[in-house]
């Protein structure tokens, strides 16, 4: 049922209800937040129950077989299989968090990067846009590097099974 | 009374019946080798035994306890692939085998230490101390599998149910594990099912076969018909009947 409800909700265009945020949450960086946070999540919580539902039978089987219970099994076979597949979609929804980022600030900001890039628009400033994009893109890369190096750290069981 | 005891067990899917008709009794401490073609319900038999699913009709009782409804503690089992966990060390999968029953599936402190330590113990007696720090994927099929052994032996079952454990091994692989299985039952004493596609090596660790095939067969509906055990053959000495002597005494014996 939950399923079905997320399935619904992550149908809804995020920039389309980027105005009610902005009427909602006024036009700082809240507003801001919630949109990455909107657009992302029901994406990320889709993903996530997909893996859990992939993981073999055998397994839960398994850990019932050893006295587990139905707790036990989320929290310590469950779960800890899934986190290192969250990061990795976490990973992949940068893009869609940036362009999310970059479309509010358009609209509505007064600083930050693609605010300062629609502000120079105007001016044909083509040497600053390529710079910001540069930013942008050095950003994104190291939020993804550093994302990467904390899936290696954290999980390094996951790495020896590929 | 028999230790596990299937009372004329019926298991169908939809329209389609699988088993029918199924009876075993089985004592304590007895091996049972399940063979049979595929789609002859073996797997099916050994998932109601492990209360994975619930027959149709009839029911299977373990020392005499109601039918369970879904697995747990009484039973222990290792798969094909799968058995172990791949997030834990192959020490934190031993001490899977007794911490998952706690309120939190962990121990803590000391209680943890001493978890540890008793995990190191089995592993030097399964063979697998040098490997205590590693991932079950960085080990060998014949590792792992023994590793699964390990981990549902420590959580101390009253019957250990084995679906195909070394069917996925290469032959050598296949001996030594039947030397390591058969010294653990000498050790535990424990009542075993194992499903098994190779009719020697059911026969030769198993104090008893049975074979699961369709006695009736409708050549115009296949599915008509369900499984049931059409051989049930005392496989101790060699698969020869008859050969130990019940009574205690001296006649026939040779000094």
């Amino acid at each position: 049922m939950f399923s079905g409800f997320v399935a619904v909700i992550s149908m809804i265009p995020p920039l389309a209800i980027l105005p009610i945020l902005f009427i909602v949450f006024g036009l700082g960086e809240a507003s801001k937040i919630v949109l990455i946070f909107i657009g992302i999540t029901p994406v990320l919580i889709r993903d996530m129950s997909q893996r859990t539902l992939e993981l073999p039978r055998e397994m839960t089987v398994k850990a019932e077989t050893l006295g587990a219970s139905t707790m036990t099994i989320a929290l310590r076979v469950a779960l800890p299989q899934v986190l290192p597949r969250l990061i990795q979609s976490v990973r992949l929804s940068l893009g869609p968090a940036w362009l999310f980022l970059i479309a509010a600030e358009a609209i509505a900001s007064d600083l930050g990067l693609g605010y300062r890039i629609f502000l120079v628009r105007r001016y044909l400033a083509m040497d600053v846009i390529l710079t910001y994009v540069l930013w942008i893109t050095l950003l994104a890369f190291l939020i993804d590097w550093a994302l990467k190096a904390l899936s290696r750290k954290a999980f390094p069981w996951a790495e020896a099974s590929l | 009374m028999s230790f596990v005891i299937a009372d004329n067990i019926f298991q169908s899917y939809g329209n389609r019946p699988i088993l029918e008709q199924v009876s075993l009794e089985v004592d304590e401490g007895e091996f049972v080798s399940i063979v049979g073609a595929s789609g002859c319900g073996k797997s099916t038999f050994l998932r109601l035994l492990l209360a994975q699913e619930t027959p149709t009709r009839g029911a299977i009782t373990v020392d005499g306890n109601p039918p369970a409804v879904e697995p747990g503690l009484e039973r222990g089992v290792v798969f094909q692939k799968y058995s172990t966990f791949p997030h834990l060390t192959v020490r934190d999968n031993i001490v899977a085998g007794e911490s998952f029953r706690r309120p939190w599936g962990r121990f803590f402190g000391a209680a943890q230490r001493a978890a540890r330590a008793r995990a190191d113990e089995t592993l030097v007696r399964i063979g697998l101390d040098h490997v205590a720090d590693q991932y079950p994927a960085t080990l060998s099929g014949g590792m792992q599998q023994r590793l699964a052994i390990g981990q549902a032996l420590v959580a101390r079952p009253r019957i250990l149910l084995l679906d195909e454990p070394f069917g996925a091994l290469d032959p050598g692989t296949r001996l030594s594990m039947h030397d390591f299985l058969t010294e653990l039952r000498a050790e535990t004493g424990m009542t075993v099912f194992m499903v098994t596609h190779d009719l020697e090596e059911g026969f030769k660790l198993g104090d008893r076969v049975i074979v699961f095939d369709k006695p009736r067969w409708d050549p115009d509906d296949p599915g008509a018909f369900g499984a049931t055990i059409t051989y049930d053959f005392d496989a101790r000495n060699g698969g020869f009947p008859y050969q130990t002597i019940k009574e205690k005494t001296h006649v026939l014996r040779s000094n």
